[in-house]
Order: C-alpha cells, then structure tokens, then sequence
C-alpha cells in the first residue's frame, strides 16, 4: 500500500489476548439471505494421544461490530466428533435472518495446550442456494498458526489463473477481521508480466467484500482479451485477511468454483 | 534395586535422551532450567510429556549443587559459561537456516488432469515478483511432467518464465499421443526455490458445462510424517456424488485408508487399492462406502483420507442432474 502500515489492531481477536484463549482462530465466509445459506462443518482435530480430551467449539458471527451479533458454542465434545452447524439455525436464536460477514471460529481443550498443539480444529464452509445454481466448499484460513496449510501468510495474496471474459466472471471475497477499516487493492497481470492496479478501496471493521473484479478495475475485461481472458490476479492489503475467489458463468448464473487465495512470503 | 528405574534410562522417549544426557547438560553444558534443557539437548521439546521429570532433576541437581557450595566467583563463571554455550547453539542455528535460504532446491508441485469424457484440463503457471521485495526474482526454468494413472509418464514440457511473466498450457498439447483419454498426476518442478513463494499455479477444468479451478498442492512432496486429510462436509445429496482423488508423488507404491463417519459419529472404514508410484486413483464415495444414503441420513457427513506421505489429494462433486463438476483440495 502507498501509506505507511499502521500498528495492526488484535485487540480480542487472536488467541492469548482478552479470551486468554491460546488456540488458533479460523475465519470463514458467512452468507445467508432468504435464498443462499451456509453450513460450517468442525472436526475437532487435535495432536494428543490422549482420547478423553475434551474440545469446545466456539463460532461468533460479527458484522461490522466489535461485538458479534450471533455467538454459537458447543457441549464439550471428543476430538474426532464431527460437528455440522447451518448458520441460519445460529442466528434464528438470536434473532437474525440475513447475515454477511466473518466468522471466527475457535476450539479449545479442556486443559492447557502442550508444545506443538497448535492446532485443534479443521472447519470447512459449504454456501448453496436454493436454485442449485452454487454449491461450493472451501476451507477456512487462519491468520496466525504454526503448522496450518490453511494459513494466510503476507497481506499480498495472488491467483494465478484468475478468468474474466465473455463466457466467466471472477469474484473477489476479503474478510476484515481486524476491528478497523482498512483498504485493498487489486492488480491484474497479463501472461507477459504488465499489470494494471486499483486505485484502494475501503473494506469496513469486521465486514465482508465481494464484488466482482469489475468493481475494482472497470476496464478488467478488455485488459484481459488479449490473453483469452485468463491472467494473474495480485491483492494487497495492509494486513493478513482472509481471501477467496469465485467463478461464475455469466452465462447460466452458475457458481462453478470457489478456492483461496496463495500468499506471497516477502 | 527391584522397582526403581535404571541409572541411564530414557527420560524423553520423543527424543531419546537419556538422563545422562541431562545431567551432562547440568554439570558440563551450564543448563539451569528446562529450557536451557530443551536447548541443549532436546528434551522436553516433543509431547511435552517429560517435563516434570526433566524439572525435578534439575532441582536434584542444584539442590545437590548448592550444599556443596560455589564461592561468587565460580557462580559468575559458570553464568558465562552458560551464556556462552547458549550463544554458540543459537550461532549455529541461525548458520544453518542461513544456509539452507542460500542453497538453490527445486520444489515440485503435483495436480490433477483429466481430458476426455468432454472435460479438459490447462494449468497456468506464473513466476510474479512480490511487490515488498521486487527484486528477490529470477528467471525460472520450469519442468512439467504428465503421468498416466498408472504412473507412466506420458508427457513432459520444459519452459522459462521471466520476471512476473505467466503462461497457460493445455495438457493436452503436452500428451505425446494427442487423442489420449484419462487422467492422473500432473507434476511440476520449479527449478530455483530461492526466490519469493511466487511459483505457484493453478488448474482449470473446464468443457460444456463450464470451468471450475483449484490450486496445485504442494504438501504431498514434502517429507515428513503419514498424511491425514479431512473433508468435513460430504454432501448427501442424492444428485451430488463426491469422488476423492489420490495420487501417490513418491517412488514406492501406496495404500492406506478412507473413514467415512456420520453425524451420530459412526465410523466406516474401507482400505484404498494400492496405488502404483505416481499413479492416481479416482476414488467414488457412493462405490467404495455401499448404503452411503441411508448410512448419512440426509445429512453432511466426513471423510478422511489416511495414507503415508508423498501423495496429493483433492476431491470432485459431480452434480448429476446438472451434469457439473466442482473440484476442491484437501
């Protein structure tokens, strides 16, 4: 980014801070309206050889607030039983019917973690509409961790691949999951290395956005027909977020694919 | 005595590190507490397990320590001598991680192709520079291999990427037999890993239906311990099938196991067939688990995947009614 980065924001929101809790947080995508709904899937994972542990898992739903506005927190459960939780169902007992932000999903043992438990749980997210027209399931990611391959390393994440013509369009999901605004920018590399950059654009505290690339560079389709429409796709952000791309058929409405994105270790 | 342990056991079995060990670090090596115990020797830096028997032989060891008693002199000493030693094994660490940046490896990625059947696969590979550090990127050689699902190789291409260049390649156009109908494992090496984490790719699978991608996966050529993967989220769905994709990147053959537990926790396990050295299986949920409906009950089930390491796995969910397919890595 053009500015100086400022102090990155943890308050509350990674492990060992006000929770006290020393476990790695998940983030994922939650979407729900009337006709696109979400369902997390959790197992418990821990490297203990030790089968009377017990894990919680706790889900907190937030949008664009410090507090969440849905909190989800599970009986004390053996590592190895699975948990399948629909998102509606969580903000039905408080009340909510749509939702569009994070996800912070937590687990933690009953006791203090050993050296080299880091990582006690993997969740993944499945959104589907009713029309059938997306059904996709993606991984959440963690900002921090130890042995994570679902672990975001650098603010500058990167698609090779990415596909905007006249049969696909590409979408961009960030997560902020840090309690301030910050920007992000996109660039968009054809196959001989020239690029074409974003101005920044603001993405709030705690919120989600997705917008197709066309949001961040309007002239993204013809930057691209030379190449066929497929190029590299850059995003910078001040910090760590969580990033996912979706691949939608222009021509049907289809969600065809849902992945996220590399980081790039500088 | 009857009862009591040997006078040299084992006291951290996650490290082999005998209490001999130990009390050379004390007396010989300056350690004075656990961590310089971890340190010196490793004990204590696994499960965690023998912490409290490494503590209580330190506390031995200094309660034993002071009634012999250290004039002020020798105590400073022996502090230096500590700080010194501490110096010396961090020195060499931060060496040997100096080193290995330095030393030019290649690191291989590994995918899935498929082409026939009206779905076609491209990879599009890239070399992009990070914009924190520009300059810690080279020109790339580029080593694409094509196995069969039987791990013959059917196929290879080499390219060079220039600075933040990208190229899309049809698999297709790397078969020596044009007309090849299949799948399995497409690897690829880049040649340098001494530049930034850049050289990545990902795949499309695409036909009459439409596209859907994923990234390579590069955990399955790293050595390290037996492989655990976990798709938490199989659908139910009488129109989707979910299929796992299994290819083995290593030089010896492979099996392991597919666990496919329901909601109420319930296991099923099943054996995988043995798949040959950079062979791939296509694994079909609904073949290999019998029942696997009424087994879910309608609702998302988990399947993890259990086999040694060297091997990539992705998973496919094939939408039967629209005639789809959606691909996602594991």
């Amino acid at each position: 980014m053009a500015n100086p980065a400022p102090l990155r924001p943890v308050i509350g929101y990674r492990p060992n801070d006000q929770t006290g809790e020393r476990w790695l947080s998940l983030w994922a995508w939650g979407y729900e309206t009337d006709s696109t709904h979400t369902t997390i899937h959790m197992a418990p994972t821990t490297f203990t050889r030790d089968t009377t542990d017990r894990v919680v898992l706790k889900m907190q739903c937030f949008n664009q607030r410090v507090a969440p506005v849905a909190v989800y927190e599970s009986e004390p459960r053996a590592p190895g039983q699975h948990l399948h939780v629909a998102l509606r169902d969580v903000l039905a007992t408080h009340g909510l019917r749509g939702f569009d932000g994070p996800l912070q999903i937590q687990a933690s043992l009953m006791r203090d973690p050993r050296p080299g438990e880091s990582r006690a749980i993997e969740v993944w997210a499945t959104t589907y509409t009713d029309d059938g027209l997306m059904s996709v399931s993606y991984p959440s990611v963690g900002l921090a961790g130890l042995l994570s391959r679902s672990t975001t390393g650098a603010g500058i994440q990167y698609v090779p691949g990415v596909v905007v013509n006249s049969e696909h369009d590409s979408e961009l999901v960030v997560l902020n999951p840090y309690p301030r605004d910050f920007n992000v920018a996109i660039r968009l590399y054809r196959p001989s290395g020239v690029y074409l950059r974003s101005p920044d654009l603001p993405i709030s505290r705690l919120s989600v956005l997705h917008e197709p690339l066309a949001h961040f560079l309007p002239n993204a389709l013809d930057w691209l027909a030379p190449a066929g429409g497929i190029g590299t796709l850059m995003t910078e952000t001040t910090y760590k977020m969580v990033q996912y791309l979706l691949v939608l058929d222009r021509r049907t409405g289809r969600c065809s694919a849902m992945d996220h994105l590399l980081p790039i270790y500088p | 005595m009857p009862g009591q342990p040997p006078a040299d056991h084992v006291i951290c079995p996650c490290f082999n590190v005998k209490q001999s060990r130990i009390i050379h670090c004390l007396d010989s090596g300056g350690a004075r507490d656990l961590e310089d115990i971890r340190i010196l020797s490793r004990a204590g830096a696994g499960c965690g397990g023998c912490e409290f028997e490494v503590e209580a032989l330190v506390e031995a060891f200094y309660r034993k320590h002071e009634s012999s008693g250290l004039s002020q002199r020798q105590r400073t000493l022996r502090r230096l001598l500590i700080a010194n030693k501490r110096l010396i094994v961090w020195n060499k660490e931060l060496l040997r991680r100096v080193r290995s940046t330095l030393k030019p490896r290649p690191s291989f990625f590994g995918a899935w192709w498929t082409e026939g059947k009206g779905l076609h696969t491209r990879i599009h590979l890239c070399n992009i520079a990070s914009p924190a550090a520009p300059k810690r990127l080279w020109t790339e050689r580029v080593t694409i291999e094509v196995f069969c699902d039987q791990g013959r190789l059917l196929g290879t291409d080499e390219r060079t990427l220039g600075r933040s260049e990208s190229v899309n390649l049809e698999v297709r156009d790397l078969l020596s037999d044009k007309h090849f109908s299949g799948h399995g494992l497409l690897r690829v090496k880049y040649h340098n890993r001494r530049a930034l984490g850049s050289k990545r790719f990902y795949s499309h699978y695409y036909g009459e239906q439409g596209l859907t991608l994923v990234h390579e996966k590069l955990s399955g050529y790293r050595k390290g311990p037996g492989g655990y993967w976990t798709l938490s989220g199989v659908p139910s769905a009488s129109n989707l099938d979910t299929h796992l994709i299994v290819s083995n990147g290593t030089t010896s053959p492979l099996s392991g196991t597919v666990t496919l537990s329901n909601l109420s926790g319930v296991q099923r396990v099943q054996p995988t067939d043995l798949i040959p050295p950079l062979g791939t299986r296509f694994i079909g949920l609904r073949e290999m688990f019998s029942g696997m409906n009424s087994f879910l009950a309608g609702q998302p089930g988990t399947a993890q995947v259990s086999l040694r390491r060297g091997v990539m796995t992705c998973y496919v969910v094939h939408d039967r009614e629209a005639d789809t397919w959606q691909i996602q890595h594991l």
